[in-house]
């Protein structure tokens, strides 16, 4: 029973968690000059944040998974990345 | 400026025939030799710092001594004050740090370090720098109008610095703007060229795990450069246009939103501290192996930590809004990734001093310099950590305590980096030796003024001063005489600090005409630019190397020498 | 000046992407990015807005700027069709090059007339947030359909002359579609 428990705790703690860091301290905008309050604007700046954080991590990882590919189709297979570090080293 | 590039003694003819005599104006005004393009870029810089300097010395002096016909200026209105502070920021930035540690030390060092003869796109480079000297005059000139230079602070928010009415510097405002505008077109043209080159001119047999660690530093803030730009310029035109068209962008009363211009700024700005943090990390880590004779400590681990820290990068910048009104949940998320961008720079710092546990360490001018680094860094990157918390924010925003944290994070990177790296390179750049005995003295004479410069300011902060106030005497809970003390402390630090700087320049003159001559390797170091002549000829090397392994192979057991150039076959 | 001569030859690296086409996707990364960030702004300063478009200001031309539009994706496909060809028989590829030149000259023209159109109707860089980032998203675009233009101008020279070689070509082709691509995205976003 304990057990169950336990483990239902744990499983909800995650998400519990996470809901509370987002939508919590939503309660907690005290801005005296915002008027504004819930207009589309707040919507609007959450949205484009969102969108320009992850805009330029896209657009790096577009490109490095295309030249890997690109690699892939020119070199045949993928050159082991490690390939450099890990060769025999010859003690002279 | 581009006419004080000292002429250094004519490069070695062996093993280059075919050597072209250039006349002086394609030598030193307008080259395409990456070499020499890196040069006017240091030497700008070194020009910027000193002009970045005096206005410190400018504005320290009103706040220790208010009132004081301060010697070199005179009387500091308030007006000149604002424009003081606000170019000194945008001048050590923009104009310092910016084309020292990347330009200047990326442009010499990424051909040289790879292996090839020059960038892939030598004339883009030669415009990149032309953009960027041009910039200079621009915000030279912005001194000079009608009204004043810009006095908005160096992040010029709206709506101060969007109309006249508020900034009474009608021009200056909009020559400031177009002059960051012009330095960043530069920057992009000299990014572009930078990854170009690393990714398809390295030398045979050079792996990505080949490749140095302060090369990939410079490419991966080129990146990150590249990608966080754009926004500012597009807030940059949308500025530009409300100063001079009379648009309302900016405007509330015109259906504007002036917080817009604060995410548009930071979404660059705060990249902006990778960007020349990474290089001066990357000069750390060559100074360090070197001179501690030992492997890099875990090389995959700084490279894909130094990935880490640029994609968190992107994701910090509202840290800087907690205070304008944003949503608290984003605030919220924002508190953590500014907190876990932490970790990847601290493992940076843990495997720096892991490289030197063991080491055969040799304390010369440039390892000091890297060991300050590090130190002075971790004080900065700490006390980040109270700032990054949207709580405690709320009471250090625009306090002395953030303008301690930064220049503690900004004066590492921007000065120690540098003289860490011009120290190291020096002898390859000129083909002279610097002064040790000078060099240590200009070292213990910076670096004791700086934290006496700084550590008052913390306090200061923690008292509650306030950033960007012309005089404190009006508050009387800040005008006390203890307050007044750790002012003065730090003025006089900073005037210390001023007057070593001295030794540095005397030391570099003199070395540059008297110096010994530097050997091709006086370091011993592993990398390929040591495996040119010094200083390297029009075109690095008589025979463009092959490499055979990586760039760390310091006191490999069984071998008589304790280095291993990575392209000796053998 | 340029490059010392007489160093003995010895395989060199063969890139990926060639240097220029490289250089140019580097370049239109930061172009997504300048863009993306004028498309943030707007949605924001819109989001203010308690009416958009505000009081007194004209709609859109929508509808014949989807014409200009489909103008701008048929100049796509025509320099697509154009590097097909190219790969073939160079000489070929000057027609669909010329008519993609032309196509991408209709667009600028079109919004040239269409403009004039709304400074009739009072849309103006200050008449309103709306004005002001009209004429800034859609004109910072033109500028570059102009500079692509011209680009592709010298290229179809070269062509002209046999001298357009491949990677030159196709950094030129990925600016231009960069130009095209982005015109949908702030079509949809700017004029609905």
């Amino acid at each position: 029973m304990g057990a169950v428990r336990r483990r239902l705790r744990t499983r909800l703690a995650g998400p519990l968690l996470a809901a509370a860091v987002l939508v919590a301290p939503g309660r907690a905008l005290a801005c005296a000059v915002c008027a504004a309050g819930e207009t589309n604007n707040r919507a609007e700046f959450i949205l484009t944040t969102a969108f320009m954080t992850a805009l330029p991590l896209l657009l790096v990882g577009g490109v490095v998974l295309y030249l890997r590919a690109r690699a892939r189709r020119v070199h045949g297979a993928p050159p082991s990345p490690t390939s450099a570090l890990e060769e025999p080293r010859r003690v002279a | 400026m581009a006419e004080t590039v000292p002429s250094h003694p004519p490069a070695p003819e062996e093993g280059h025939p075919h050597h072209e005599e250039m006349s002086f104006w394609s030598k030193y005004i307008f080259p395409l030799d990456h070499k020499m393009i890196g040069m006017q870029y240091l030497f700008t810089g070194i020009a910027m710092a000193m002009v970045g300097g005096f206005f410190a010395y400018t504005f320290r002096m009103q706040l220790a001594f208010p009132g004081i016909e301060v010697p070199g200026w005179g009387l500091v209105s308030p007006a000149d004050y604002n424009a003081l502070v606000t170019n000194h920021g945008a001048i050590m930035i923009f104009w310092v740090a910016m084309p020292v540690l990347i330009a200047a030390f990326g442009n010499f060092l990424i051909p040289l370090m790879i292996g090839c003869d020059d960038m892939v796109f030598p004339r883009i480079n030669r415009l990149s720098y032309q953009i960027f000297f041009l910039s200079v005059l621009v915000l030279i000139a912005s001194f000079l109008v009608e009204g004043g230079a810009f006095g908005g602070a160096w992040t010029a928010y709206p709506p101060l610095s969007a109309k006249a009415e508020y900034s009474l510097t009608p021009l200056g405002s909009s020559l400031w703007l177009l002059a960051v505008a012009l330095e960043f077109v530069a920057f992009l043209l000299g990014g572009i060229n930078f990854i170009t080159t690393a990714m398809n001119s390295r030398a045979p047999g050079m792996k990505m795990y080949d490749i140095p660690i302060v090369v990939w530093m410079i490419v991966l803030a080129s990146i990150m450069f590249m990608l966080s730009v754009g926004p500012l310029v597009a807030g940059a035109v949308m500025l530009f246009f409300d100063q001079q068209l009379g648009t309302g962008f900016f405007d509330p009363a015109r259906g504007g939103d002036p917080v817009l211009w604060q995410h548009l700024f930071w979404f660059f700005g705060h990249p902006e501290v990778y960007v020349v943090l990474l290089p001066a990390m990357g000069i750390v880590a060559e100074i360090i192996t070197v001179f501690a004779r030992k492997k890099l400590f875990a090389y995959k681990t700084v490279l894909y930590t130094a990935f880490g820290t640029g994609i968190l990068s992107f994701t910090v910048w509202a840290h800087h809004q907690f205070v304008a009104g944003i949503d608290p949940r984003m605030a919220h998320i924002f508190t953590i990734t500014t907190l876990l961008i932490s970790v990847p720079i601290a493992e940076m710092c843990f495997v720096y001093i892991a490289t030197l546990y063991g080491g055969s360490i040799r304390l010369t001018t440039p390892m000091l310099w890297a060991l300050a680094f590090i130190a002075e860094f971790l004080i900065g990157g700490v006390t980040g950590i109270f700032l990054g918390a949207s709580g405690a924010d709320i009471y250090f925003h625009d306090s002395y305590f953030v303008l301690a944290h930064f220049h503690y994070t900004f004066f590492p990177i921007a000065i120690i980096g540098f003289y860490a790296g011009i120290t190291y390179w020096f002898p390859k750049m000129f083909g002279r030796m610097l002064d040790d005995r000078l060099g240590k003295i200009h070292f213990w004479g910076t670096i004791i003024p700086f934290n006496g410069i700084f550590l008052p300011l913390f306090i200061l902060g923690l008292a509650g001063q306030h950033r960007r106030i012309y005089n404190y005497e009006h508050f009387p809970e800040l005008a006390t005489p203890e307050l007044q003390a750790l002012r003065v402390l730090a003025t006089v630090s900073l005037l210390v600090m001023l007057g070593f700087q001295l030794v540095f320049l005397v030391n570099f003159v003199r070395s540059l005409r008297r110096g010994e001559k530097a050997p091709q390797n006086p370091w011993k170091a592993n990398t390929l630019e040591w495996q040119a002549p010094s200083p390297p000829p029009h075109g690095n090397f008589a025979t463009l190397p092959t490499v055979y392994r990586g760039p760390y192979e310091y006191s490999v057991p069984g071998r008589a020498e304790d280095y291993w150039p990575q392209n000796a076959p053998e | 000046m340029g490059k010392v001569v007489a160093l003995p030859v010895r395989p060199r690296r063969e890139p990926l992407l060639p240097n220029g086409v490289l250089g140019m996707l580097l370049f239109v990364l930061a172009e997504i990015m300048l863009f993306a960030g004028l498309i943030s702004a707007f949605l924001v300063v819109k989001g203010l807005a308690v009416e958009w478009p505000p009081v007194g200001q004209p709609r859109l031309p929508v509808e014949e700027t989807a014409f200009n539009t489909g103008a701008l994706l048929l100049s796509g496909a025509a320099l697509a069709w154009a590097q097909a060809r190219f790969r073939r028989a160079p000489s070929t590829a000057l027609r669909p090059v010329l008519l993609a030149v032309a196509l991408g000259g209709l667009f600028v023209c079109f919004q040239g007339v269409e403009w004039v159109g709304l400074v009739r109707e009072g849309l103006t860089l200050r008449s309103s947030t709306h004005g002001s980032f009209f004429y800034l998203i859609v004109g910072l675009h033109a500028l570059h359909a102009v500079a692509a233009i011209l680009a592709l101008g010298w290229a179809a020279l070269r062509l002209a002359e046999g001298r357009l070689r491949q990677d030159t070509f196709a950094s030129v082709q990925l600016f231009w579609y960069f130009v095209v691509g982005l015109w949908p995205i702030l079509y949809w976003q700017v004029y609905f």
